[in-house]
């Protein structure tokens, strides 16, 4: 049995997830530090990938790097790197429907952040680095966890950006959402019935995760 | 010390703080809300004042003019904030230790050992915030801020979280402290007993607007405005009204002689426990006003009595006069009139 399918799904999801994330977790930190107005505007932008259908941004990846576009042209002619139909477009396509995830979960957590813990640190000397990573990530980890398994589990599942900007390549660009569509479109029912398993498996595990870190823990 | 000029624009009203602070305990006394707090974070750095200057042992920390605005980082002050603000990922030692964060790794472990000691909070190094008390939160928090070694200790209501019963033990703790440190502190509060035992000097503040900071018996002595006088507790303020040499209070029906003229007087104030009867008086000069009393309601409170009396036979809100319980048992024989010393009536001028 050929395994490459959920292979890739893990290897995009992983890439495109922890770019979410890092980019989740940075702009949700910009946020919060944004006057009233402007983050509203922000906000809308940011997250609005979350409500789009996902052919939508599948459209936009591919009009924004396709060889015939402005931004594709040059990544082709520079380093002779297509993006499309391969499976770093289905890292792209994750990245940005996940980002949203991660995004708002985080930038919950550091709205409801207790402030006298930063000003606390700012008097005491520490670095705004120093904070920022020790201070407030530490004490925001269990909600930043739980975004990026949400973001994770979307990410995996992901199936109508990536069809668009990968398509199904056996062994290339297959991935487990777009392999059941695919066994399903050739009357292979059974492999279809045998994806769709993993995939439930895989969303199973995610939610426990998820779960687990998001239980409210009693503080005295 | 602490030259802090500034001026802030906050909901409702404006700061206007002008406040000089030498080394030793001065307090900031006012109501919730009055900008006490504020004034605190703007000489800290976490907030930023509209306009003015602040400077600390000669450097200047915030000065619109010059466009100085020095980070919170390298003030160099030291801020205990009322919940302690203690990390709650980092245990007792590693809270110390991040106070420490200038010195080198190894003598921070120390610093926090010696700290802890100092500081009675040894049993729980290795302990985590949401398993201390609330003194024991303090405490570190206090810990913490001295490893850094501060220019300036400034604390905004430490005690506000506390149940009662903690309270004094801090109380003894801070006041160790600021015996050691021997640099200014700045004290913020509204409670007047806390403030008396604490602080050599006591600076007004109300709506924004500080009175200078004056001595602590002077102040409670005679406050000299109405703020000053109700934040140190006299609960019987009265409009009043000068006329050349005399003074009229129609809400408590008396009027007395001054001896010179009482330009600018707008109130009196007496308070609760300086009320005696008339009888008690050494000599009649001593007295400014006496008047037959009614005894209104009276309440019974943990140690002392308080009877809300007026005088006789009129309408006028109550006044409030409190004694020890045995005081009040020894009035079973009622006096027939209540007397106001001259010692003990405010003129407040505002």
């Amino acid at each position: 049995m050929d395994l490459f399918p959920l292979y890739n799904s893990l290897r995009v999801s992983v890439i495109g997830v922890s770019a979410a994330f890092a980019a989740g977790v940075l702009a949700a930190f910009a946020a919060v530090r944004l006057p009233k107005t402007l983050k509203g505007v922000c906000d809308t932008v940011l997250t609005i990938p979350m409500v789009l259908p996902p052919t939508v941004v599948g459209y936009f990846i591919l009009v924004s790097l396709s060889p015939k576009s402005a931004v594709g042209a040059k990544l082709h002619d520079w380093f002779s790197l297509t993006v499309t139909m391969r499976w770093y477009a289905s890292v792209v396509a994750v990245a940005i429907i996940a980002f949203p995830f991660v995004y708002r979960t985080v930038r919950g957590a550091f709205e409801s952040f207790d402030r006298n813990l930063l000003d606390a640190g700012r008097t005491l000397g520490l670095s705004e680095r120093y904070i920022f990573f020790r201070v407030l990530l530490p004490n925001c980890k269990p909600v930043i966890i739980a975004g990026a398994a949400l973001a994770f589990a979307r990410g995996i599942g992901e199936y109508g950006a990536t069809s668009m900007v990968s398509g199904y390549i056996a062994g290339k660009t297959a991935t487990v959402s777009t392999a059941v569509a695919y066994y399903w479109q050739i009357n292979q029912d059974d492999m279809a019935m045998y994806w769709v398993i993993i995939n439930l498996a895989v969303s199973f595990v995610f939610m426990m995760t998820i779960n687990a870190f998001t239980k409210p823990r009693v503080r005295g | 010390m602490l030259v802090c000029d500034i001026k802030k624009k906050l909901s409702g009203f404006s700061l206007d703080v002008n406040l000089t602070a030498k080394s030793g305990v001065t307090a900031l006394m006012g109501a919730s809300g009055s900008g006490k707090s504020m004034t605190l974070r703007c000489v800290a750095g976490i907030s930023r004042p509209d306009s003015g200057r602040i400077e600390l042992n000669g450097v200047t920390l915030f000065d619109s003019e010059k466009r100085i605005n020095l980070p919170p980082q390298v003030r160099n002050t030291g801020f205990l904030f009322q919940d302690s603000a203690l990390f709650p990922n980092m245990t007792v030692r590693q809270n110390i230790m991040a106070g420490a964060k200038k010195k080198p790794r190894g003598e921070r472990a120390d610093a926090a050992v010696r700290l802890a000691e100092t500081f009675h909070i040894s049993p729980h190094l290795d302990k985590y915030p949401h398993e201390l008390s609330g003194g024991e939160k303090q405490r570190c928090a206090l810990a913490r801020i001295m490893a850094g070694s501060p220019d300036i200790l400034m604390l905004d209501e430490p005690f506000a979280a506390l149940d009662s019963h903690l309270r004094w033990e801090l109380e003894l703790e801070l006041a160790a402290a600021f015996m050691r440190f021997q640099k200014p502190v700045l004290y913020v509060s509204h409670n007047r007993d806390e403030v008396y035992r604490l602080c050599g000097d006591i600076a007004i503040i109300d709506r924004g607007k500080n009175e200078a900071a004056r001595d602590k018996w002077e102040l409670f002595e005679n406050p000299v405005t109405v703020h000053a006088a109700r934040l140190t507790g006299c609960k019987n303020i009265a409009a009043a009204e000068a006329e050349g040499t005399r003074v009229f209070v129609s809400d408590w029906g008396i009027d007395f002689e001054r001896g010179e003229k009482g330009g600018g007087i707008r109130h009196v104030g007496i308070r609760a426990n300086n009320i005696v009867p008339a009888s008690a008086a050494e000599a009649a000069d001593d007295i400014a006003a006496s008047f037959p009393f009614e005894i209104v309601n009276e309440i019974e409170d943990t140690f002392t009595c308080i009877l809300m009396v007026r005088k006789r036979g009129t309408k006028l809100p109550p006044i409030r006069w409190e004694m020890r319980k045995k005081d009040r048992a020894a009035l079973r024989e009622m006096p027939q009139e209540l007397a106001f010393l001259r010692k003990h009536i405010l003129l407040l001028y505002s």
